[in-house]
């Protein structure tokens, strides 16, 4: 048991966060949970708001999975498609595009792993398509969220 | 042992026997056969006890202290050589201080099938032959393996493309280690035993669980939606229960959400054993997938694979993923959607923490 305060879900004024039953239970039984509240560095608590993970809107990795799903591929659990494709929205547009050998080889990969035909210059091209649809989802987004 | 976590840090320490020596009662000093129970010998260069109820062997070679309650333990128990009967039960003992306080994971070749029970914490797995490895099955040559980390973690195994029993409900600080049989028809046959430490000086030694940095994540943790604006609001404070899921070997934490507006979300929260480990960047080997709205992931528009925020942390466990966004136009995400107050933006974030 810990001392947090709680007395069940809801706003923490200590802590200054809300708390579901899934927090409010951390903090009552885990000390370690309570301890990272009390340093303004539990959950909830040490969300920065100004930091972004990838790029603003879909990145490339998002759309080309997209694009695999129309055609019925939605890979399977022991495929690496979605790291590749967290890779992917991480590099954003302009990094795929330069790497885009390297994307090209791992759908060759997973390809090979799933035994499906595949065709070079045909990924190739989808990888771009997700590229281009990419940076128009990016400067939508920031037409609608920024106003530029 | 599980092959790609198989990994070898030159300073962690570590002790093995191959057992490849003269036939002798005597099984060497690396081992305390007079505290023990039963007949132990070298035999045609294997461990080998010859049939005695409740037989265990303890090596005289603890880890160093401050890895007490901390091991993976690995052994090729050789069914090959010597015949089993329904119950044979093969043990590896983890986490030893006295014969109340250990871990211990149960082998049993059911003779009646091709199934070898597992069991941990009194809870049994069966693992089947036809899941095993085979380029590590090696005949009849079963790999077993027993891991233990001082949060109370415990894995066993096999060579298995089948899910380890895994848990997490004890906590043992013991040194010690050994093998044991028992059946009084049969004897056992143990070869290859080998020992490390979990982890030294922050490294990791053997990757049982995919640790965030050093501290290895429950089987079973919740995503919680947390600072949801706008459109989003209706997620603030929801939850999703996540899983561990072996996956053959590529081992995630899955999650669908239950009930209104939660279960438009199905989450994957990904770690890759041999993925980034920056302290000053908590969590890098892992990555949340989150699926939402159908196949055009309406519900996470602003990218549905995330790295965890830097402000993450492992010990406790709890990374930030986000931000994820739903924009206004995207109807075919139903979660918060009010047709009275039209489309309008938001944002979530999701924190993973233990459950």
């Amino acid at each position: 048991m810990t001392d947090c305060e709680c007395k069940g879900p809801g706003f923490c004024k200590r802590h200054g966060i809300s708390k579901n039953e899934a927090w409010y239970r951390l903090c009552k039984t885990r000390p370690k949970y309570f301890n990272a509240w009390e340093k303004g560095a539990g959950p909830g608590q040490n969300i920065p708001k100004d930091e972004r993970q990838g790029p603003p809107t879909p990145g490339p990795g998002t759309e080309l999975t997209k694009i695999f799903s129309w055609f019925g591929l939605n890979g399977s659990a022991s495929c690496h498609c979605t790291s590749h494709a967290a890779e992917m929205d991480r590099w954003g547009p302009d990094r795929c595009e330069k790497n885009l050998a390297i994307i090209v080889q791992w759908l060759a990969d997973e390809a090979k792993n799933q035994r499906l035909p595949f065709v070079k210059f045909g990924a190739s091209l989808l990888v771009k398509t997700a590229i281009k649809r990419s940076r128009k989802r990016i400067k939508e987004y920031d037409e609608e969220y920024h106003g530029h | 042992m599980p092959g790609s976590w198989w990994c070898c840090c030159k300073d962690c320490w570590s002790w093995d026997d191959n057992f490849d020596r003269a036939d002798s009662t005597n099984v060497g000093s690396g081992w305390d056969e007079a505290g023990g129970v039963g007949d132990w010998e070298i035999d045609d260069r294997n461990l080998y006890e010859s049939g005695t109820a409740t037989s265990r062997i303890l090596s005289t070679q603890p880890v160093p202290a401050d890895s007490e309650g901390e091991m993976v333990i690995s052994v090729v128990i050789r069914t090959d050589l010597a015949a089993f009967t329904t119950g044979d039960e093969f043990t590896i003992y983890g986490a030893w201080k006295d014969s109340g306080n250990y871990i211990k994971a149960v082998f049993t070749k059911l003779a009646a099938s091709l199934t070898w029970n597992v069991e941990i914490f009194d809870v049994t797995t069966p693992i089947v032959d036809s899941d095993m490895i085979s380029s590590d099955l090696d005949g009849d040559l079963i790999h077993a393996y027993l891991c233990v980390d001082s949060d109370g973690s415990v894995k066993a195994g096999m060579t298995s493309t089948s899910e380890p029993p895994w848990g997490d409900t004890s906590d043992q600080d013991g040194r010690y280690h050994g093998l044991g049989h028992d059946n009084t028809v049969t004897g056992g046959r143990f070869d290859n035993y080998a020992i490390e430490e979990v982890r030294r000086n922050g490294k990791i030694c053997q990757y049982c669980w995919c640790p965030c940095l050093d501290v290895a994540p429950d089987q079973s943790l919740i995503a919680t939606f947390t600072d949801a604006t706008d459109r989003s609001a209706c997620l603030g404070g929801g939850t999703i229960d996540l899983d561990w899921v072996y996956h053959a070997g590529t081992p995630s934490w899955d999650g669908v959400g239950v009930g209104t507006d939660m279960d438009s979300f199905s989450l994957v929260l990904r770690c890759i054993y041999s993925g980034s480990q920056e302290a000053s960047h908590p969590g890098q080997n892992f990555s949340l997938a989150v699926n939402g709205g159908g196949s055009s992931g309406s519900c996470c528009r602003t990218g549905c694979f995330l790295s965890p925020l830097s402000t993450s942390t492992c010990d406790p466990l709890n990374l930030i993923f986000g931000p994820f966004s739903m924009a206004s136009s995207d109807l075919v995400c139903d979660a918060c959607y009010d047709p009275l107050v039209g489309p309008v933006s938001g944002e979530y974030y999701i924190v993973v923490t233990d459950r």
